[in-house]
């Protein structure tokens, strides 16, 4: 496996360059691309399944000593969010083919969208942090223009603020990474550890810790830096909004979750109240954003905000209970909100609009897209037998296992708000009256979107099977000294 | 010589600010990459050796690593132009297509024409 | 450019920095130089024409399928990468040393071929951007009118 390691960032790297060459024919180019995305997937899967057993995989690129190349690593958290992302990017690449087929932007969409895959799979592979700098900018360059896709000024503004919020974020990560050589002189995540263990605490530390924190917050959309999120989401196109809502975001917490137990544990220890002040704040803006919108795609959005802010909370409890809660969290999300996002997608492709009193009267005109936005609608308001229920109630157990009684309350509290949003836009959506007439959508949407949605179903009842996977993952990530000596002791 | 690199980093990091804060894009573009070399500076700051020779060998014997200049942050540095000067490409394109859509690049103006 | 002393030195110059470049990109492994500066380099030379001529001349002149090339050029990078996989570790370089012929011994390294792909990638994208920007009839694929 160490030999394959680089797979997931080449071969999105290759088959975007080929998909480049041909892109005036639109058969073979759709045809190579799906080829890759499975691929891919089938990679990330034999990935997963290799890391499961608690071995960590590392391939040093050119063959340097330890702490001078770059190194890339999977350990279980790694295999996880690989393959998070190559489903996703799949489904909604899928979804995407349904109605770019006729558009002349299509040449360019798919070897944007395998660019973009390239930087989150590298992101989530890499170990070293100038590297992981490198990955995040090749996914947001392509994020950028795809964010931009069909260059109205409505799309043109959402681009802008993105690139330009990122840029600043671009910029403060150089800084922290001056900051981090100028103290310890390395940029490898292992060797940062061992030393700035070395180091003891310091004031600076903590200040590098949180230009980092404020970097990958951008990312993640934490509360003062979410401002992007809405728009994005909902101004973009379907895909890249599903893209950027199930994997995108979760690059920033995976990154938040690397720094917190591998890089900077001592200073994130002192860093623990804001960030738990900035989750909490983040759970609340996205739940009470919601409930004047009259968008589909907007509410969708800032619950993605407010599910973030619980997913931050799991992270900000900075204890194994809470790590295990959070990732369970991050797979049960990603797979809920792209799948719901894609199924606005397709409502708006049914009836032309995201507004939703226009929509009105779905469950009679489109039964089975509007059941399948029932699914994803039950998860998030957290309805037992789906992924919601379970992702919620081992969030709370954690917190209120740690004593943190004031904190789990509230996002128990705002747990409420989120029942009464998901229920009421899904009644003024389906139940409602009037409304434009039904058209027809692509079976590949409808494939994409049940793909995905299925999951809900699936990690609702096998639950207890993907909790015990959170758990076998945060009990060697919170353990960083697995990962230090794995990385020591490389071929 | 460090303090002139400093004054240096601060100069363009005050201007690029100014700069990105203006309504017309072509300025925001020119503030935001006058940013980057402000931290591509920086980086190159941090690998910082008073005196140090460049870090090229002359001659085969074995040199002594404290009289260079670490090389790391330098090989860092070219990997951060390279990005930004692809992220400003992109923004020139971004402004471009602006400026043909609408005969403006002023932000507002846009703003004003959508309505 | 209306200027007479540009218009004469502009071609001198441009094959200067063909040359010079050429001398970074083949010297570029063990000294300063490599692909990406040369292929600077080249781009400045070119933009230089540029400024001296007319743009539609310009644009005339240098509209090759710019796209291709830096495809190419990535295409052989990423080969020369996956070159270093088979000794088992992805990006490792490797030396080979012949005895030509008349020529004598030479040295390849798998380095150079790295950086042939990087200097195509630079050329190509700096002066695809520029036939972008110079043209103004083109117009970006999608974009409303």
């Amino acid at each position: 496996m160490n030999l394959f390691l680089p797979v997931p960032v080449l071969l999105p790297l290759v088959t975007a360059i080929a998909l480049f060459l041909v892109r005036h024919h639109q058969k073979i180019q759709e045809r190579l691309s799906n080829a890759s995305l499975a691929v891919n997937l089938a990679f990330a899967l034999s990935l997963l399944s290799a890391t499961a057993g608690g071995n960590i995989f590392i391939h040093r690129m050119g063959m340097w000593p330890f702490p001078f190349g770059i190194i890339l690593a999977a350990d279980r958290l790694t295999g996880t969010m690989v393959v998070l992302a190559a489903a996703i990017v799949a489904a909604c690449t899928l979804f995407a083919q349904g109605y770019l087929s006729t558009n002349q932007r299509r040449e360019v969409f798919h070897p944007l969208i395998h660019f973009q895959l390239m930087g989150i799979q590298g992101a989530f592979m890499t170990g070293d942090l100038f590297n992981l700098f490198v990955f995040f900018e090749v996914m947001l360059i392509s994020t950028y223009a795809l964010l931009a896709f069909y260059y109205n000024l409505d799309q043109l503004e959402v681009a802008l603020k993105y690139t330009f919020l990122n840029l600043v974020a671009s910029a403060m990560f150089l800084v922290g990474i001056s900051f981090l050589y100028a103290q310890v002189g390395t940029v490898n995540m292992a060797d940062l550890s061992v030393k700035i263990r070395e180091l003891g605490p310091q004031p600076l530390m903590v200040v590098t810790a949180f230009i980092f924190l404020f970097v990958f917050s951008m990312k993640a959309a934490l509360f003062p830096m979410h401002l992007w999120l809405p728009s994005a989401h909902s101004i973009s196109p379907t895909h890249i909004g599903a893209v950027l809502a199930g994997v995108l975001v979760k690059v920033g917490i995976y990154s938040i979750i690397r720094c917190a137990w591998l890089i900077f544990p001592g200073p994130f220890k002192v860093l623990q109240p804001m960030i738990m002040t900035i989750a909490l704040v983040t759970i609340v803006w996205g739940a009470l954003g919601t409930l004047p919108q009259r968008s589909l795609k907007r509410i969708l959005a800032y619950s993605t905000i407010n599910q973030l802010g619980y997913i931050a909370f799991g992270v900000a409890l900075l204890s194994p209970l809470g790590m295990t809660a959070a990732i369970f969290y991050i797979v049960s999300h990603a797979f809920l909100k792209s799948s719901m996002l894609l199924g606005a997608g397709l409502n708006q492709k049914l009836t032309g609009t995201v507004d939703l009193d226009e929509m009105g009267g779905m469950m009679a005109k489109a039964p089975y897209a509007s059941a399948l936005m029932l699914v994803g609608f039950l998860s998030l308001a957290g309805i037992p037998p789906l992924s919601g229920f379970f992702s919620k109630l081992f969030l709370l157990q954690a917190g209120f296992t740690q004593g943190a009684y004031l904190a789990t309350g509230l996002a128990l509290l705002m747990g409420v708000i989120s029942l009464y949003y998901n229920f009421t836009t899904y009644q003024r959506m389906a139940w409602g009256t009037g409304g434009n007439e039904a058209r027809e959508a692509p079976a590949t949407m409808y494939s994409s979107v049940s793909f995905l949605a299925s999951f809900a179903v699936i990690f609702g009842i096998g639950a207890a099977w993907l909790y015990e996977w959170s758990h076998l993952v945060a009990s060697q990530i919170t353990r960083p000294e697995l990962y230090i000596n794995a990385m020591r002791n490389a071929l | 010589m460090i303090w002139f690199l400093s004054i240096t980093i601060g100069v363009l990091v005050t201007a690029g600010a100014y700069l990105a804060m203006q309504r017309r894009l072509i300025q925001m573009v020119l503030g935001f990459s006058l940013l980057s070399h402000a931290t591509n500076l920086m980086i190159v700051a941090s690998g910082w050796v008073g005196d140090g020779f460049s870090p090229i060998l002359r001659s085969y014997k074995a040199p002594d690593p404290a009289t260079y200049v670490d090389p790391l942050p330098q090989a860092m540095v070219l990997t951060a132009i390279v990005i930004s000067f692809a992220v400003t490409a992109f923004l020139l394109v971004i402004a471009l297509m602006a400026y043909r859509s609408f005969e403006t690049d002023d932000i507002d103006e846009m703003r004003r024409l959508k309505g | 450019m209306r200027s007479l002393i540009l218009r004469t030195i502009a071609p001198i110059v441009l094959h200067l920095t063909l040359i010079f470049s050429l001398f970074l990109l083949l010297y570029g492994h063990n000294q300063p130089g490599g692909g990406f500066i040369a292929g600077l380099m080249t781009a400045v030379g070119i933009v230089l024409q540029w400024v001296t001529f007319d743009a539609d001349d310009g644009w005339h002149r240098y509209n090759w399928p710019w796209d291709r090339i830096f495809s190419y050029g990535l295409a052989l990078s990423a080969c020369v990468g996956l070159f270093g996989l088979l000794s088992g570790y992805f990006l490792k370089g490797s030396a080979y040393e012949f005895n030509l012929p008349f020529i004598g011994e030479v040295e390849v390294l798998t380095a150079f071929f790295f950086d042939v792909g990087v200097y195509a990638v630079v050329v190509a994208v700096l002066l695809s951007i520029l036939t972008t920007f110079c043209d103004r009839r083109a117009v970006i694929r999608g974009a409303p009118k």
